[in-house]
């Protein structure tokens, strides 16, 4: 968990917590060094492409994401519509630290992925090793996939245990245990075993957030999450990582100059 | 569950005290105009809960009763005050009481009841010893679930539970749905988390209401009907692997998914319905579903859902 830090960075979190409760989702800290992104996909729900959608969630399920983020401590950018392409995606994705989409996902031609937007119903892939080489880090012997914290995948299919879509962004499919033993390091993702509807994404999320940002951490938000039971539709949500990493990057950035 | 904890250290903060009751105080002065300006209800971004008073005799007093609850199913630490809250997502009132050890590590979080005292969630975070144990299988498991429900006071029915493991979060999970009326509400029941080594691992029984029956209801015909029309009307009837099932009769919320202009959060009080799956072909390797939920008593589109 989060240590108290100095008077300074203590007011800081205080005043982003603030404007994150006003509204206010732009307001990066001054030093960010830790970069999120947060991407939702509009126009495949929209009636015009899929005739049976009316609904809200895609965008609600994006301005959740964001807003705890922030609290979290990422500078979060990325996009919605059509500013949600598979080039903004992987211009950023080598050095996201936190990364949430929701889309449609699957395993595809081209491996475990999800659908940009684009403006398109049906957009093309973007795949977890795509993703996973614009994270390698090709040192000698082995090399390895950066890390990042925070991974969330609001789609289909991509928490489950075949999929590679974790290890793209260096978190491996096991979890630590309450005690700490098996950690995992800062590392934490968030995805759906099988087919995720988005009314029971929308819930679940909401109810994984609020806890996220209260005072648990990530583990303890998950179980919570599942317990209050607010999934209707057998959506099955999943986690790896460390249980009781609280999401905050590697340190907390301030937010000095917060408009 | 905490309220909307804005300052996550363990100290008091004097500036940040300050800061946060200026943030309160604007937010509260915005709502008036915002709430004239948008419909009631819970949107993406409200706070999800809200403290309501309790006194600190009372809150002592639901804490050690739910103490003794939860020493039955060997839930251990130090039990917090109860905070009273109010739901602002789900629609309820409720106390609850946060367990931790010596070193503030959370061990349990318990929601019940803060008329009846009945717990409604219990999520365990610690893991007691020899919990992943094989001493249960799926069919072991039920009779220790009942148990458990037991001690909780929790009436459980005589009926089969659903079994399945969950890994994420490491127990079988028994549920036994809510049934009213003679129809299920699926979702809606007891589930009772057990470890394979046999201990407790968590609740699930979501507080929630049913409307009155209607007096009329459509049939299952008329409910085929109705969506099948909608399917036809929407263009999904013509896209190639289109399938629907039969409609089954079920308890379910109402929900914004057809009129955005409802609340985000689902309608607390469950109607009598018609659930109708369907899937049809969008180009990727599994088809998309849709839920329908169509109400037993008048016919109409009242919530649904769809796959991503």
């Amino acid at each position: 968990m989060v240590s108290g830090g100095s008077t300074w960075q203590r007011i800081a979190r205080t005043a982003l917590a603030i404007l994150a409760m006003l509204g206010v989702a732009a307001c990066p800290p001054q030093t960010a060094a830790y970069q999120g992104s947060a991407y939702t996909n509009v126009t495949a729900f929209t009636k015009a492409c899929d005739p049976s959608n009316y609904s809200s969630y895609p965008i609600g399920l994006r301005l959740l994401a964001m807003r705890a983020m922030l609290y979290l401590g990422y500078q979060v950018g990325g996009g919605q519509g059509s500013a949600f392409t598979a080039s903004i995606v992987l211009a950023r994705a080598g050095a996201d630290q936190a990364f949430y989409v929701h889309s449609h996902g699957d395993h595809y031609y081209q491996g475990w992925g999800f659908r940009e937007d684009a403006g398109r119903c049906s957009g093309g892939v973007v795949a977890a090793p795509e993703i996973r080489a614009l994270r390698w880090v090709n040192v000698s012997p082995a090399g390895y996939v950066r890390s990042a914290n925070l991974v969330v995948a609001s789609t289909c299919h991509l928490g489950e245990s075949l999929s590679d879509f974790p290890d793209a962004f260096g978190i491996n499919r096991k979890r630590s245990k309450p005690d700490g033993t098996n950690s995992q390091g800062r590392r934490f993702f968030l995805g759906y075993v099988g087919v995720a509807t988005d009314a029971d994404q929308y819930a679940f999320e909401a109810r994984f957030w609020m806890y996220a940002t209260s005072g648990k951490n990530l583990g303890e938000a998950y179980d919570l999450a599942m317990r209050t039971r607010v999934i209707r539709y057998g959506t099955v949500p999943t986690w790896y990582g460390t249980y009781t990493y609280s999401g905050w990057p590697e340190t907390p950035a301030p937010c000095y100059t917060c408009q | 569950m905490n309220l909307l904890t804005l300052v996550r250290t363990s100290r008091p903060l004097r500036l940040g005290a300050v800061f946060a009751v200026l943030g309160i105080l604007v937010v509260l002065a915005g709502r008036t105009t915002v709430k004239a300006d948008r419909p009631e209800g819970w949107r993406a971004g409200d706070p999800a809960t809200t403290l309501l008073p309790i006194g600190s005799p009372e809150a002592a007093a639901v804490s050690t009763r739910v103490a003794v609850l939860a020493a039955r199913v060997g839930l251990s630490g130090s039990p917090a005050p109860a905070a009273r809250q109010s739901d602002l997502f789900l629609g309820h009132d409720f106390d609850e009481v946060l367990f931790s050890a010596a070193d503030g590590t959370h061990l349990a979080d318990v929601m019940v009841d803060p008329v009846s005292g009945v717990p409604f969630m219990i999520a365990r975070f610690d893991r007691p010893p020899g919990f992943d144990l094989p001493t249960l299988d799926a069919s072991s498991a039920t009779p220790r679930a009942r148990e458990l429900a037991g001690e909780l006071g929790l009436s459980i029915p005589a009926t089969q539970p659903q079994v399945e493991f969950n890994d994420a979060l490491g127990s079988w999970e028994v549920t036994w749905n809510r049934v009213v009326d003679g129809v299920i509400a699926p979702g809606y029941g007891v589930t009772v988390g057990v470890y394979p080594g046999g201990q407790f691992g968590g609740l699930s029984a979501p507080p929630l209401k049913t409307a009155p029956r209607p007096a009329r209801l459509i049939d299952a015909t008329r409910a085929t009907a109705i969506a099948l029309q909608w399917a036809i009307d929407n263009g999904m009837f013509k896209r190639s692997r289109f399938r629907m099932d039969r409609p089954q009769l079920e308890w379910r919320q109402p929900n914004n998914y057809w009129d955005p202009t409802k609340p985000d959060a689902p309608d607390p009080v469950l109607r009598l319905s018609y659930h109708v799956q369907l899937s049809y072909d969008i180009g990727d390797p599994h088809p998309q579903i849709v839920h329908l939920i169509i109400d037993a008593g008048d016919g109409t589109i009242i919530a649904g859902a769809m796959s991503s």
